[in-house]
């Protein structure tokens, strides 16, 4: 009797196209960090973590709508959700999670002049 | 803010348990027979019942008869229910979040809060030649864009169809990609405004 190998499960696969979706907006260029939102919506239990500024939501069978929000420096609107859309779309089909990606929503939580200056290195 | 939260909550945990604790003495006062500490006569006598009766009999009986003082209190007693009911409505009811849809479509969607765009919108007005203070405020439609407010402040050296025409121009770029609507008003600056 063949034996199948048993596929990712809904919460592995919400869980990584979280993780995947937060690390592309991330690292766009425009982006100045990811926000929970106000009130704190758009976080994903990453493995018992929280992984803020990202959620994942079942829609279709099998497929999950992500929402990144986010915070980010003036820039154009449209072309930035366009760019983390291509980003995340890139990163799922690289990780082999392009199927169960469906739309990604862009939140803009605020707008900053400046991004925070870190600590010198 | 954070300390008053805090207050707030320990003045309401205080009510709670004096009201409890009140509410308790009541109950006990109900059931015990006799003329002792919690009964009932014990209780009317903390809470001045006898007094009050005398004080407020007479109108009682106005209340009852009909006339003025009927209706009066009729009517404020559906005052109070109404209020009572928006109070509740308020707490009850979740708050609509306000956030302007810029976009949406099978590949997604792209909303914003209001505050954002209205920096936007008043960094882009700020620019326009002869403006020395802007207020912006965004008013979301329910099927996606709506509406920005400008009002900016301009120099007594501009004209006001001229910096409104300008502003106007300046938040195109915002407007024309999402199904926003600008409104601009422009008016004289207080003294002391320079144009930055």
């Amino acid at each position: 009797m063949p034996v199948s190998t048993p596929g990712p499960t809904p919460t592995a696969t919400r869980a990584e196209l979280a993780k995947l979706a937060a690390r592309a907006a991330a690292a766009t260029t425009g982006v100045v960090r990811l926000s929970a939102g106000t009130p704190p919506v758009h976080v994903t239990d990453v493995g018992g973590r929280r992984l803020e500024g990202v959620s994942a939501v079942a829609a279709e069978p099998g497929r999950y709508e992500v929402t990144v929000c986010l915070v980010a420096l003036p820039v154009a609107l449209p072309a930035l959700a366009e760019e983390i859309r291509e980003r995340v779309r890139e990163s799922a089909r690289i990780a082999g999670l392009g199927d169960a990606l469906g739309a990604i929503g862009v939140r803009v939580e605020d707008i900053v002049t400046a991004p925070p200056v870190g600590p010198a290195p | 803010m954070i300390l008053l939260r805090a207050l707030v909550r320990v003045v309401t945990f205080l009510l709670l348990v004096g009201l409890s604790l009140a509410g308790l003495a009541a109950a006990v006062s109900c059931i015990r027979p006799g003329t002792g500490p919690l009964t009932i006569p014990w209780a009317a006598d903390i809470a001045q019942l006898p007094d009050l009766r005398d004080e407020v009999g007479g109108w009682f009986d106005d209340l009852a008869a009909d006339g003025p003082v009927a209706w009066k209190s009729a009517l404020s007693g559906a005052a109070a229910m109404a209020l009572g009911l928006l109070l509740l409505a308020g707490l009850v009811i979740p708050r609509r979040e306000r956030l302007v849809t810029l976009s949406r479509g099978d590949h997604g969607h792209l909303v914003a809060r209001r505050r954002p765009l209205g920096q936007i919108a008043c960094a882009l007005v700020e620019q326009v030649r002869g403006v020395t203070q802007t207020k912006a405020k965004v008013r979301p439609r329910r099927r996606g864009g709506g509406t920005i407010k400008v009002r900016a402040e301009r120099s007594s050296s501009s004209d006001e169809g001229e910096v409104c025409g300008r502003a106007k121009d300046a938040l195109e770029e915002l407007t024309s990609a999402f199904k926003l609507r600008a409104k601009v008003r422009a008016r004289l600056g207080e003294k002391g405004s320079r144009v930055e």
